[in-house]
């Protein structure tokens, strides 16, 4: 009796894995976004992205570096204001602020107790990255010059960008932009970095559309103006 | 009988000689910021001050650091991310830029590894060679000697001095409070009298802190300045 019960759950075993195996190697292929498909999908995007004119939300940064076993968090939000209106601002562990103001860059950081207003050095490639972060708010991942893309759908929507570029590949891999279920906002950006290095931000309690100052925007020598939590 | 006159002409004199008295007991002994010292000279002694003041960090730790470099006038946040092995004698670290994206790594072991790796033209490899190194190498793996000559101050702060051909490289020990303990608090560089390279460390608010918690960083020759913010993890 025992070893007829074996034989009946190992020939059930050997079928579950001959079922399984192939359905999960079927299953990433399919999961992948046809080229076809891909354009449609991301016009689709584009026109849903297009009714955020304005965004405030939550964020966690989660950081896996090699020389670290333990992942990194970092806190803090993001506003957006469309078209080009940007503020990253982290709150823990350290505070620092970046404001993008159509093409003017303000950047402060918070140190023994107040703000400083930094002389950014590298205005160029904070203006590029800030300005690729902002056309991702605006449902915008098309960027043929920059990036290779493609996209996969598993239990969410997510949009890969490959850079093309050499100089840009010796920092990133890829990012990855995970959409919500209505494909009409961004869950997460994942940058794979170079080195095993990966970058995870996370959005949460978002709120659209709602009114947002331009003086948000507008920082001062004495740190940029105090924004309300929510 | 002397009176008024007699001292008349004799005024300016009167005057060089009191500045001169003034200026000899300032300057009788030594002095780092006009505060007096003395060089301790009795071995023992010496020795427990190296053993009160060695160990400011474990044997190995990781840190993060938020990091603002000024370079000519200009501004550039990085983020690093660091790992120490004191009794190996290694650093590793990785520099992020602030948005993301590793700009340099380094892994250094004493006498054995200086692999340095960077990813961007606006950092000169000879600055993270130079610079960036010897930084790493005087914030964690400096070490009082006993070859070192300590001087000992009215407020109960110990010095370290040491020449290494025409620089003499100092590190300023101050008293915790209610503790026979010390931590360091600046690393001065001087060449020809003049201060060319120094670090400060703040220790939190109150400097209720083991570890640093601030640091900064001035090199006059090469033209940098370095703030740190400093997270510690350790092991």
């Amino acid at each position: 009796m025992r070893f007829r019960t074996f034989c009946i759950m190992f020939v059930l075993g050997c079928a579950a894995l001959l079922i399984f195996i192939p359905v999960s190697v079927i299953a990433t292929e399919i999961n992948s976004i046809p080229a076809d498909r891909l354009n449609l999908l991301l016009e689709n995007i584009e026109n849903n992205f297009s009714k955020i004119k304005t965004l405030k939300t939550m964020l966690i940064q989660e950081k896996s570096i090699p020389v670290f076993s333990e992942k990194i968090f970092s806190k803090g939000f993001c506003i957006f204001k469309s078209p080009d209106k940007l503020r990253l601002e982290f709150t823990q562990p350290f505070k620092s602020s970046l404001i993008v103001n159509g093409n003017h860059i303000s950047q402060y950081e918070f140190f023994d107790g107040t703000w400083q207003k930094l002389s950014t050095g590298n205005k160029e490639i904070l203006l590029m990255i800030m300005g690729n972060i902002t056309s991702w708010l605006k449902g915008k991942f098309k960027d043929p010059k920059l990036y290779k893309i493609s996209a996969f759908e598993n239990e969410k929507m997510t949009i890969v960008l490959t850079p093309k570029a050499d100089e840009f590949k010796k920092f990133i891999t890829s990012f990855e932009l995970g959409l919500n279920n209505k494909l009409d906002g961004l869950e997460y950006i994942i940058i794979n970095e170079t080195k095993n290095a990966v970058t995870k931000i996370q959005f949460y309690n978002d709120q659209v559309n709602t009114k947002i100052s331009d003086t948000i925007f507008q920082g001062t020598k004495n740190g940029p103006t105090k924004v309300s939590q929510w | 009988m002397v009176n008024c006159q007699f001292f008349r002409p004799c005024k300016k004199v009167m005057v060089c000689l009191f500045c001169c008295i003034v200026f000899f007991v300032s300057n009788s002994g030594c002095s780092v910021k006009g505060d007096h010292y003395q060089e301790i000279t009795h071995q023992k002694q010496k020795k427990d001050i190296l053993n009160t003041v060695a160990d400011l960090y474990p044997d190995q730790f990781k840190a993060m650091h938020r990091v603002i470099l000024t370079l000519s006038g200009k501004d550039y946040v990085l983020n690093g991310y660091l790992s120490v092995n004191r009794l190996n004698r290694e650093l590793k670290l990785i520099a992020q830029n602030d948005l993301g994206g590793i700009v340099f790594d380094v892994h250094y072991i004493e006498n054995i590894k200086n692999k340095i790796h960077n990813n961007i033209r606006l950092i000169k490899n000879e600055w993270l060679e130079k610079s960036l190194l010897r930084d790493l190498k005087t914030l964690y793996l400096l070490e009082p000697h006993l070859s070192d000559t300590v001087f000992a101050d009215r407020r109960g702060r110990f010095i370290l001095s040491r020449k290494e051909g025409l620089v003499t490289k100092k590190m300023i020990f101050r008293p915790i409070k209610k503790q026979a303990q010390y931590r360091l608090r600046e690393i001065i560089h001087l060449k020809n009298g003049k201060r060319i390279y120094f670090i400060n460390f703040e220790y939190g608010k109150q400097g209720e802190n083991s570890y640093p918690e601030f640091i900064f960083i001035k090199d006059t020759r090469m033209r940098y300045s370095l703030k740190i913010y400093v997270q510690y993890f350790m092991l």
